[in-house]
């Protein structure tokens, strides 16, 4: 009943929501599918989630608003408690308060705990247990960082109690104490004795199905165009312990960087060389692959645009869990915009090496008492040949963010001296239009006038009259 | 019915806390160094929920003692090619705009301004923000902020 009575309430909500966010998706990385509709007020976000985790129906809302100087959430919240690198999460469902200041982050939760399930596209937290909490951090003006966390959930207890230093020399963080009842502590040391000099050891307690732990000593050094890396990793999990170390050199001249890398684990020896070029947006690798007497060859790269960016990536990672130590691994990723949507698809590779993947698009709607909110039009002509052009008042003052489509539907605006230009493809005349609706400076304008159309190479003048004041 | 009553006290809760909404926007990177050519980009945030309307304006600049700068056209030595003009970026979006710069009389100092209007007062007075990304040419890349500020005459940081 609850539920049923949450979706009608919320599909009400658009009316009265400044902006709509509209998020859904499918992940099996994250074992979900499903989707999120969050309304955006000036003071307070209202969210509610539904979709299927791990085959079973799962929905969520939560309300968030300020009060007194309070950050509350009423609802389902996934706390995530992220120190120096190492994050926990607690997912809670109930009343959650949070208060930040310059150098105090403070929050309490009550209600209950239990499985979450946050994605990009929906943030549901399955109640399990009662429980409690509080997490308390504090940042000193020395570089000393301390913080606590304590949860008490079904009858099981987390206390944890983090430290944090940073000089110019030295960094160094930990925290640890009781996870569920279960011994816990994760660690970092840097320590750069030059610029170009580093080393870095870290430990990690990681709970999946059992208890994970992984140790890292590593060394870092930057030579002009050369750097020199060297790494010695270990993992144990359950009864498998897995070690690793690798070593490598890369050197840059120019736009092209030419990397070698030794990967060796489990008495098994892996050789990676790359070869890698930058251009403008476009990235390209060539990789050359030596495993146990055979060779190997692949091809990676990207694009990274406004609109679009694509990427093919070959990385070598460490897998303590499945025991197979390092491993090439193969990732995609691709993310398209258009107009106010954004669409996302990627894959990963999970602990036991199980290739995964994540998709899921969002988008923004504009509310009736959102205000001023500009129409989806194409805004990169790209091109060799320019129009420009300026906009002015009736009094001859030049009129900033006034919006010109240009034939193809491109749309520019006038900068504070009036000004505006665009690159269009070929050189002819292009047809003009004053989008007056679109404008981004404040009030009710008319175009007083206006040529039909505009050469590349020529300038045209556009005049324009404020009607009504804002 | 118990349950009905709690949704209603959640949306009246929600409702009484009606009022004006902050957002900000972000660019990246604020200064940049490099030789008497380059080719760059830099990337505007817009953090808020709405689409903003961002034109971007090219300025020579110079430095007195303090650090403090004054603004004028781009001096005739500076050949500056930006590949847009102006854009609308979407809610939460990040858009990069890429540019080529050749100083034919180094060094060069120019700032790149991303004007966007995010609202007026209730008297009409324009609201605007302009963010700056800082372009310094040298003959060299290495130091050219510093070799800059110390022929300005600038002591502080």
């Amino acid at each position: 009943m609850l539920r049923v009575c949450l979706c009608v309430l919320l599909l009400g909500v658009p009316v009265s929501a400044q902006v709509l966010q509209l998020s859904g998706g499918r992940s099996t990385l994250l074992g979900g599918t499903g989707g999120e509709i969050t309304a955006f007020f000036p003071e307070s976000t209202l969210s509610a989630s539904a979709g299927f985790a791990n085959g079973h129906f799962v929905f969520g809302a939560s309300d968030t608003f300020k009060f007194h100087g309070l950050d509350v959430t009423a609802g389902d919240k996934n706390f995530g408690y992220s120190f120096d690198g190492a994050g926990l999460g607690v997912s809670t469902r109930g009343l959650f308060v949070q208060r930040n200041t310059r150098h105090t982050s403070f929050a309490v939760f009550v209600g209950s705990t239990g499985i979450g399930y946050a994605t990009p596209f929906m943030v549901i937290a399955k109640a399990q247990h009662i429980g409690a909490g509080f997490f308390l951090q504090r940042q000193f003006d020395n570089g000393l960082l301390l913080s606590s966390l304590a949860v008490i959930d079904g009858g099981k207890h987390t206390a944890v109690q983090g430290l944090s230093y940073r000089s110019h020399l030295l960094h160094l963080a930990g925290s640890g104490g009781l996870l569920q009842n279960q011994k816990y502590f994760t660690g970092e040391a840097d320590f750069q004795p030059f610029r170009s000099l580093s080393f870095s050891a870290t430990h990690n307690d990681f709970f999946l199905v059992d208890h994970l732990t992984t140790n890292s000593l590593s060394a870092f050094a930057g030579l002009g165009h050369i750097t020199l890396q060297a790494s010695l990793l270990d993992g144990q999990y359950r009864l498998l312990k897995t070690t690793g170390a690798s070593a490598g050199a890369s050197l840059r001249i120019g736009s092209t960087t030419l990397r070698s890398n030794f990967y060796e684990s489990n008495h098994r020896v892996l050789l990676v060389h790359v070869a890698q070029e930058h251009f403008h947006r476009w990235t390209i690798s060539g990789i050359v692959n030596q495993l146990q007497g055979q060779t190997s060859f692949a091809f990676g790269g990207g694009y990274q645009g406004n609109k679009i960016s694509v990427s093919l990536d070959h990385s070598v990672l460490f897998f303590p869990v499945s025991g197979k130590g390092f491993q090439q691994t193969t990732t995609v990723q691709v993310s398209l915009r258009i107009h106010d949507t954004a669409l996302n698809f990627q894959t990963n590779v999970d602990p036991m090496m199980h290739v995964q993947y994540s998709t899921y698009a969002s988008s923004y709607v504009q509310g009736p008492v959102a205000g001023r909110a500009m129409n989806n039009h194409s805004h990169s002509a790209g091109g060799k040949f320019m129009i420009a052009g300026a906009v002015i008042d009736e009094h001859g003052q030049p009129v900033e963010g006034a919006a010109i489509q240009l034939q193809g539907g491109a749309v520019v605006y006038s900068d504070s001296q009036g000004k505006f230009f665009a690159h269009v493809k070929r050189d002819k005349p292009s047809a003009l239009v004053v989008l007056l609706p679109e404008f981004a400076t404040p009030g009710r304008w008319a175009v007083v006038t206006c040529p039909a159309d505009a050469v590349p190479g020529t300038d045209v003048l556009i005049k324009v009259r404020r009607e009504i004041a804002p | 019915m118990r349950n009905m009553k709690r949704v209603l006290s959640l949306l009246l809760l929600q409702f009484s806390f009606f009022g004006l909404a902050a957002s900000a926007q972000t660019v990246s990177p604020i200064i940049v160094e490099c030789g008497k050519k380059c080719r760059g980009e830099f990337s505007i945030t817009n953090n808020g929920l709405t689409a903003l309307a961002v034109s971007v304006e090219a300025r020579s600049f110079s430095l007195d003692a303090l650090g403090h700068t004054t603004n004028r056209p781009l001096d005739p030595g500076v050949d500056l090619k930006l590949e847009e003009g102006s854009t609308r970026i979407s809610p939460k979006d990040t858009h990069a705009f890429a540019y080529q710069l050749k100083c034919a009389a180094p060094p060069c100092s120019v700032a790149l301004l991303s004007s966007m209007v995010v609202g007026h007062t209730t008297e009409g007075i324009l609201v605007r923000v302009q963010l700056a990304h800082t372009i310094y040419a040298c003959e060299k890349q290495k130091d050219c902020r510093k070799k800059v500020r110390a022929a300005a005459g600038v002591t502080v940081d």
